[in-house]
């Protein structure tokens, strides 16, 4: 099976540029090169690739609605979104860490496609070790002449800049991340305008997850058709899947879109000796809790959402028999309130208040009103009435969780304290 | 706008290897502004945190007011407006290290350090901070120690790196 | 127009409007915080949360929020459904989680748009448990107190002071509900529409300090409409009075003027009526005396030639009750003969042009400053011409069909799509820190290049050579010639009549798609510019003639110390003076009638379009004030002239119509006939207040004929009538954002506008003004001095309230770096300039031309010269004994403060009821 994400990947010590281009790494460039950004469009369009950072929006389509041609504004800007802060992920450090040109090569040929000038790796700060190899990367692609002025004498220019953020979840949200590149206060920007019309400093901008943009290099190098046929469903190509918890062997796979979760179940080596999987997030702490008979379900977005949650990033997290389905959702909401922007109020103020119940209730202080109005606050919260996807988000697995573990959130409140602890 | 006789400069709080780091910084973006949040990073790194006068003369370099950046300063976890001890100690509290009872190793920390969170200890060693998922979660629990990430972590080796510290606290 | 389906019923909206407009225009009760009519949306609160339905058959719809969302054809929604109330009630609820409830200890308490929005939605127990988090609150200088405990963080305090008003020392800090808004450090707000905030925060955190400190309810005060008296601009104001002193000054919309803001300036300037310089008895050679007395009586009836000096600080009746006792030819405008000409021409000019309204200035897409300091001279005008800046990058975003109230998507692309503001002149602000292109001249040179450029524009020499053109002035007629809307500013701040000349013809040049506007000094100059049309001495002659022939001189002085040290060389030849005066009770005249303040009875002025605008009293005038026409009255009686038939003011204004015919109409809707209520309806009843004193009802007072009324309870808000709002209330709606009941559109023109005349008919065709020789700078030695101004500190009645005279800077002579380095000065330093008393301190600015310094003097320092060679520095000991005086002079400035406070409290506390025994 082709794994193109990760045939490059070494953790322990990355390939350097030329090893990476020994392995056909650049080649994806080339060609790009060889076609107008129009076709490179098209190349990937065809393949159907959809957006890694969560939404599955699918990535052509995107490049699409920036202008292009002659009239376009002469400054347009590629930014790769590698904030990954969302709890349980992890995939996007692998990938830079092992593959640092993998994901540079990538940007190149998105910053091309779209005719970008400048393009920015925004990644959060905490990843030391994937600032230090991406830093070098990049320094090597200048000196090759990939990056720079008139690269390899096509008449195309790029610089790459790599910024390092401060932390703060939002930032992983594309509009916000954007004000963060001004420097500004990280909160969302109101849509339409859309970035890829105004965006980073008022300029057409197109924002890609980074392991989305790993993708592209196998497309433009293989072919639309190839990627496609990755996919073992609906959705084309491979996705990098891993799983957290009480799992016997957490970790990192390459698999083809569609794999069932179960596979990930099993390659990890199932639950910890003596512990029952309760349920599971199938990709990141925003999304819906699905249960152990949802384990067939393939990993790919129409199908995961048809379950009831998202595929959202593809890191599952494992509740186990052991830990209290109410403490994981009061930590997943704490997490959620302490990094709410402050922008609106259901989130600003709405999460901070479904955490003070949810402290009450997994404390054995919680009543039945707390459940109605937790209930009430997951309403609250819900898309459309927040500004951004931060609270829904949050609301996802709490709403999921009063759904699956009603039981467990009526044992709180009926004993007065939490039953995994006695 | 009241035009005031000004006499503070930037050059009387930052050194030239920091105004140079900065310079470079804004070389990569459109608007000098944007690079306030690395700027502070520039100047937090030898200094551990941003005090007030530090936090004004960067806001001079850039060209923007002293209320605009410290809105910045304050919204960036990383960016510390208080002074930190000697190291900086980040526990990740997020759900995979949760699920690895990542609280008992808290409580641990607290213990030992006499500390709350977003406390240092009485010996200006170690100061102890939540950090939000590490993205380590496959090797859960994780911490941050001085940047650097250190993983399954348990009591014992924890308390190895504590007594580590220590002894390197003493020695100088 | 479009259809729109609300609760089942169609209505008729305007297109391009957003939901949340379309539904208050309908005078539909919508809840929000965030939006603001003059700030656009950003969708922060969700407040304004309602349904839409996707068409008839659709029962469930989904949560929408109105402020963000356009008005579309055939759109449905709902807005009382139980969906979206509960939604908007939960929002109040998320807010009140940390909101303390304080309202009877908060200023703004009763006027408070979070109480209101609270009661609207229903919300009325507390559903959060946990407990509040609580934040520092921040010293922010005289004029506005903090209190971030009750924020519930809408973000308007920012997205007023730095987007809206370019402040940059307020900021959003720290995040998630710890968001705070406040300063880097303690200290003095800077911008000058600060004040502002007050009324901009929803809820308590800002509130007008100088009011606080001894506040009342909104239903407790009588208020009445004004107009500030503190620039030429004449914002709308409403001044609110309880226990016979005024207590505050808020913003009165007004559609064409002020819109929603003052500056600062007219917000806590109107203080000086309380002050304890205020004249408040008649004295007769320095000593209290009475109105009977032979003494005063002799003098008062004098013989010989009368000479009346105006003033333009007090009201076109004032002035034209002084000119018809003494007659035109004896009736002097004004002291300085500079001004004099400056008047003349501004009038001459306004004959032929029309000037912009601060609405028509908001319209511009480009923008020439010529030599005017306006951000200190007009500061509202200044706050409008930043709103045009922004119509590019306005218009940018609608082409990419994103409608221009979408505030964030306007000011993203702002950078990319400014409109040219063209900056001809010197000294740093905030407009010329703007500005895109600068030439950096003196007034003589920005004249002469003004000049140059519209001879370029209209291909012919109109008195300058087209060759004298720099390279900016070439550049600026690209610009100005590319602009569909451009607009022309200036003033009288440098003293320069080529200025205004200049002015006129690139209005002339441009054609009728430019506007213009000038700037004058004091809120009735142009009132005095009309009299000027019938003749009047000039201060020149009258100089020159007093020393020939000794008169009698009767002076209306409204002004400030400055001004009467000026005064005194004339008083001195004169054979005697008789002062109406309003502050200052030592001096050397030997007669003072005291004068009723603005807040104290009716009065017009004439703003700088000539727009005649009226106020009515709040309270009545205490002493023996008077209105100034009606000591005028008095006088015509003892010197039997004509004027002594006048019996009010009504009378008085119909013979000022007949003389000058151009003022017909201007009072035409001075609903003399009606009564109208001075109170709210909530007013807690007059005739309780003084019980505990007295079981006699005191008497009511009224201005005699005036329209608005000291009620029992209060009224009800108008619908009909055509008289100006005392204050702005509604039911359900009870701080100043009741007006969209009021207006025909959210932000358009009130329901019922006050009626203003223009009292400059454009009869006079437009002709080219000839550069004329006395207009050309004359060679000197050293440098000369240019004079800047400050908001607060150039205007010299602002001065006797307390708040702003603590904010008034010291005097300022600013220089560029190589004129210190050749002069041996360092910023900072104290310095006389020719040995004259007044000491300066040395600032380095950029924006200092040529052979030029810039100076601020406070308007109550004069500084008698306007050039000058030798500088003396202050030595240690001399700087340090400048910083004592400077600090006591701060010191007494706060306890006469205090002091006022104390007397204010004082009279509070004896007139309400006490049950305390023993006390009566
Ligand atoms: C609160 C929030 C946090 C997000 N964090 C991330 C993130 O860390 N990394 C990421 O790639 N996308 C993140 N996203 C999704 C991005 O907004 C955006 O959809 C994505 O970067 C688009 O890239 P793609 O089209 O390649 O998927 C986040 C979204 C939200 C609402
Ligand atoms: S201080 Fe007032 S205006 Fe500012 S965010 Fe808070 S409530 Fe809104
Ligand atoms: S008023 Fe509409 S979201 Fe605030």
């Amino acid at each position: 099976m082709d794994k193109p994400l990760t045939a490059t990947l070494n953790i322990e010590q990355p390939l350097d540029l030329d090893q990476y281009r020994n392995k056909g790494g650049y080649q994806g460039f080339a060609r790009a090169l060889d076609l107008t950004p129009e076709e490179v469009q098209q190349q990937v369009k065809e393949a159907n690739l959809r957006g890694r950072g969560g939404a599955g929006f699918p990535t052509g389509m995107k490049w699409g609605f920036v202008p292009m041609g002659e009239d376009s504004p002469g400054r347009k800007y590629l930014v790769c979104n590698a904030d990954e802060m969302e709890p349980g992920t992890f995939k996007d450090r692998w990938l830079m860490e092992g593959a640092p040109h993998l994901l540079v090569e990538g940007m190149m040929i998105a910053a091309y496609a779209i005719s970008a000038s400048v393009a920015y790796l925004f990644l959060r700060g905490e990843y030391r070790l994937c600032a230090t190899r991406l830093e070098k990367a990049i320094r090597e692609a200048e000196q090759a002449g990939l990056l720079g002025e008139n690269i390899q004498g096509s008449g195309y220019s790029l610089n790459l800049h790599l910024h390092t953020s401060a932390g703060r979840y939002i930032c992983g949200e594309e509009t916000a991340l954007l004000n963060a590149l001004e420097g500004k206060r990280a909160h969302p920007r109101a849509k339409p305008p859309f970035p890829q019309v105004v965006g980073l400093f008022g300029q057409p901008t197109v924002v890609n997850n980074a392991e989305t943009l790993c993708n592209i290099p196998g497309i433009l190098r293989q072919g639309p058709a190839w990627y496609q046929d990755l996919g073992r469903g609906e959705d084309a190509g491979t996705k990098i899947y891993g799983i957290s918890g009480r799992v016997k062997n957490p970790g990192l796979w390459e698999l083809p879109m569609g794999a069932p979760a179960k596979e990930i179940f099993d390659l990890a080596g199932g639950m910890q000796h003596g512990l029952k999987l309760r349920g599971w997030l199938p990709g990141g702490a925003s999304t819906d809790f699905l249960l152990p008979e949802h384990l067939d379900t393939p990993m790919e977005y129409d199908a995961i959402a048809e379950a009831g949650s998202r595929l959202g990033t593809g890191g599952i997290i494992a509740l186990d028999d052991k830990h209290c389905p109410v403490g994981m959702v009061l930590n997943l909401i704490r997490f959620f309130a302490q990094e709410s922007c402050g922008w609106c109020t259901p989130c600003r103020d709405g999460l901070p208040w479904a955490s003070e119940i949810l402290n009450r209730i997994e404390s054995g202080r919680g009543s039945q009103e707390d459940l109605d109005e937790l209930q009430r606050l997951c309403d609250f919260m819900w898309m459309g009435k927040t500004f951004c996807a931060l609270a829904p988000g949050a609301v996802e697995p709490m709403s999921s969780a009063m759904k699956y573990f009603a039981d467990d959130f009526q044992q709180h409140i009926d004993k007065g304290c939490c039953p995994y602890r006695h | 706008m009241k035009i005031a006789i000004r006499t503070f400069s930037y050059q009387d709080h930052l050194n030239e290897a920091e105004i140079q780091a900065i310079e470079k910084a804004c070389a990569d973006y459109e608007q000098r502004p944007a690079a306030a949040i690395e700027a502070l990073q520039i100047v937090q790194k030898q200094r551990g945190w941003v005090d007030d006068p530090c936090l004004q003369a960067v806001a001079e370099l850039l060209g923007m007011s002293d209320a605009e950046l410290e809105g910045i300063a304050t919204f960036y976890n990383h960016i510390y407006r208080r002074p930190v001890g000697r190291h900086v100690l980040h526990l990740c509290n997020s759900i995979s290290c949760w699920l690895s009872d990542v609280d008992e190793l808290a409580d641990h920390l607290r213990g030992r350090l006499q500390v709350e969170f977003g406390q240092t200890s009485a010996d200006g060693g170690i100061t102890l901070l939540p950090n939000v998922c590490l993205g380590c979660c496959d090797k859960a629990p994780a911490m941050m120690l001085d940047g650097e990430l250190i993983e399954n972590l348990s009591k014992e080796k924890l308390d190895q790196i504590l007594s580590k510290l220590h002894q390197g606290g003493e020695n100088g | 127009m479009i259809k729109i389906f609300i609760d089942g019923q169609d209505y008729k909206v305007i297109e391009g409007q957003n939901l949340l407009q379309a539904c208050l225009s309908l005078k539909l009760n919508l809840p929000y915080f965030c939006w603001h009519p003059s700030m656009g949306s950003v969708g922060a609160c969700r407040q304004c949360a309602v349904t839409r339905y996707e068409d008839e058959d659709d029962r469930q719809g989904k949560i929408i929020i109105a402020c963000m969302t356009p008005v579309e054809e055939g759109m449905r929604v709902s807005v009382k459904q139980s969906q979206e109330s509960e939604f908007r009630e939960q929002i109040i609820a998320a807010m009140m989680t940390h909101h303390p409830h304080d309202c009877p200890v908060c200023a703004e308490g009763g006027e408070c748009h979070l109480q209101d929005m609270t009661v609207m939605t229903g919300h009325y127990a507390r559903q959060f448990k946990g407990r509040k988090t609580s934040f520092n609150n921040q010293y922010l200088g005289p004029l506005l107190k903090h209190e971030m405990n009750r924020c519930i963080t809408c973000y308007r305090c920012v997205r007023f002071y730095r987007d809206y008003a370019g402040g940059e020392d307020l900021s959003a800090q720290a995040s998630k509900n710890h968001v705070y808004f406040g300063r880097q450090t303690d200290g003095v707000l800077q911008s000058e529409f600060a004040g502002n905030l007050a009324e901009v925060c929803p809820t308590g955190v800002f509130t007008d300090k100088p009011f606080g400190n001894h506040y009342s309810r909104k239903w407790d005060m009588q208020a009445a409409p004004s107009v500030c008296q503190h620039c030429s601009v004449g914002c709308n104001t409403s001044l609110s009075e309880r226990y016979g002193s005024v207590r505050r000054v808020t913003n009165r919309f007004n559609a064409h003027l002020n819109g929603y803001f003052l500056c600062d300036r007219g917000r806590y300037g109107f203080d000086f009526v309380n002050s304890p310089q205020r004249c408040q008895q008649i004295r007769s050679s320095n000593k209290p005396a009475q109105w009977q007395d032979d003494s005063l009586q002799r003098v008062l009836s004098a013989p010989g030639r009368w000479i009346g000096i105006g003033s333009s600080q007090a009201s076109l009746e004032d002035n034209f009750a002084l000119q018809q006792l003494v007659g035109k030819d004896n009736f002097c405008p004004d002291l300085d003969d500079k001004q004099q000409s400056l008047m003349q021409l501004h009038g001459e000019i306004l004959q032929q042009y029309p000037m912009a309204s601060l609405a028509e200035i908001e319209r511009a897409d480009a923008v020439l400053i010529l030599g005017e300091d306006i951000n200190c001279s007009a500061p509202r005008m200044a706050l409008a011409i930043r709103q045009a800046l922004l119509n590019k990058a306005r218009d940018k975003v609608e082409t990419l069909n994103v409608p221009g109230w979408q505030d964030a998507a306007v000011r993203n692309v702002l950078p990319d799509n400014p409109v040219p503001l063209i900056w001809f002149g010197y000294g740093e602000s905030e407009l010329q820190s703007s500005a895109q292109l600068q030439l950096l001249c003196d007034d003589h040179q920005a004249a002469r290049q003004g000049f140059a450029l519209a001879g370029l524009l209209c291909g012919h020499n109109v008195g300058v050579e087209v060759s004298e053109a720099q390279q900016q002035t070439r550049q600026a007629a690209g610009i100005l010639q590319k602009a569909s809307r451009p607009l022309l500013i200036g003033g009288w701040s440098a003293g320069n009549p080529a200025l205004l000349a200049a002015l006129a013809n690139l209005r002339k040049a441009l054609g009728e798609k430019a506007s213009m506007a000038i700037a004058a000094p004091e809120h009735n100059s142009l009132g005095l510019s009309v009299l000027m049309q019938k003749g009047h001495l000039s201060a020149a002659s009258l100089e020159q003639s007093i020393d020939r022939e000794p008169v009698n001189l009767l002076v209306l002085d409204y002004k400030s110390q400055s001004w009467r040290t000026r005064m005194a060389s004339l008083m001195e030849k004169a054979k005697q003076t008789v002062r109406l005066g309003l502050l200052g009770n030592e001096s050397a005249e030997e007669a003072l009638l005291p004068v009723a303040a603005f807040s104290e009875c009716s009065g017009s002025a004439v703003n700088y379009q000539g727009r005649v605008q009226y106020w009515q009293p709040a309270s009545k005038a205490s002493g023996d004030c008077l209105p100034g026409w009606q000591w005028l009255v008095h006088l015509a009686k003892i010197q039997q002239k004509s004027l002594a038939e006048v019996e009010d003011l009504g009378q008085l204004r119909q013979r000022l119509m007949a003389d000058y015919p151009q003022l017909e109409g201007a009072w035409e809707n001075d609903p003399r006939q009606q009564a109208i209520a001075q109170q709210p309806p909530r007013y807690s009843g007059r005739t309780a207040m003084l019980a505990n004193q007295t079981v006699h009802e005191p008497k009511p007072y009224a201005e005699p004929q005036a329209p608005y009324r000291q009620s029992m309870e209060g009224g009800e808000p108008r619908h009909s009538e055509t008289h100006a709002q005392p204050y702005s209330w509604w039911p359900g709606w009870n701080s100043n954002q009741s007006m969209h009941k009021f207006q025909q559109e959210y932000r358009g023109p009130e329901l019922e506008q006050q009626h203003s005349t223009v009292a400059f008919a454009h009869f006079q065709s437009p002709g080219w003004f000839k550069w004329r020789n006395q207009w050309s700078g004359s060679k000197h030695r050293g440098y000369r001095l240019l004079f800047l101004g400050q908001v607060f500190g150039s205007d010299g009645l602002s001065l006797e309230a307390p708040a702003i005279a603590e904010l008034c800077e010291r005097a300022q002579l600013w220089m560029r770096q190589d004129q210190a380095d050749g002069l041996g000065l360092k910023p900072g330093q104290w310095v006389q300039c020719d040995g004259l008393p007044l000491w300066l301190q040395v600032g380095i600015s950029k924006q200092v031309p040529q052979n030029c310094l810039l100076a601020y003097v406070p308007a109550d320092e004069a500084l008698p010269f306007k050039v000058c060679e030798h500088f003396d520095v202050a030595d240690l000991p001399q700087a340090e004994a400048l910083e004592k005086q400077y600090r006591s002079h701060l010191d007494d400035l706060k306890t006469n403060m205090q002091m006022r406070q104390a007397r204010l409290l004082h009279q509070d506390e004896f007139i309400p009821i006490r049950f305390v025994e023993g006390v009566n």
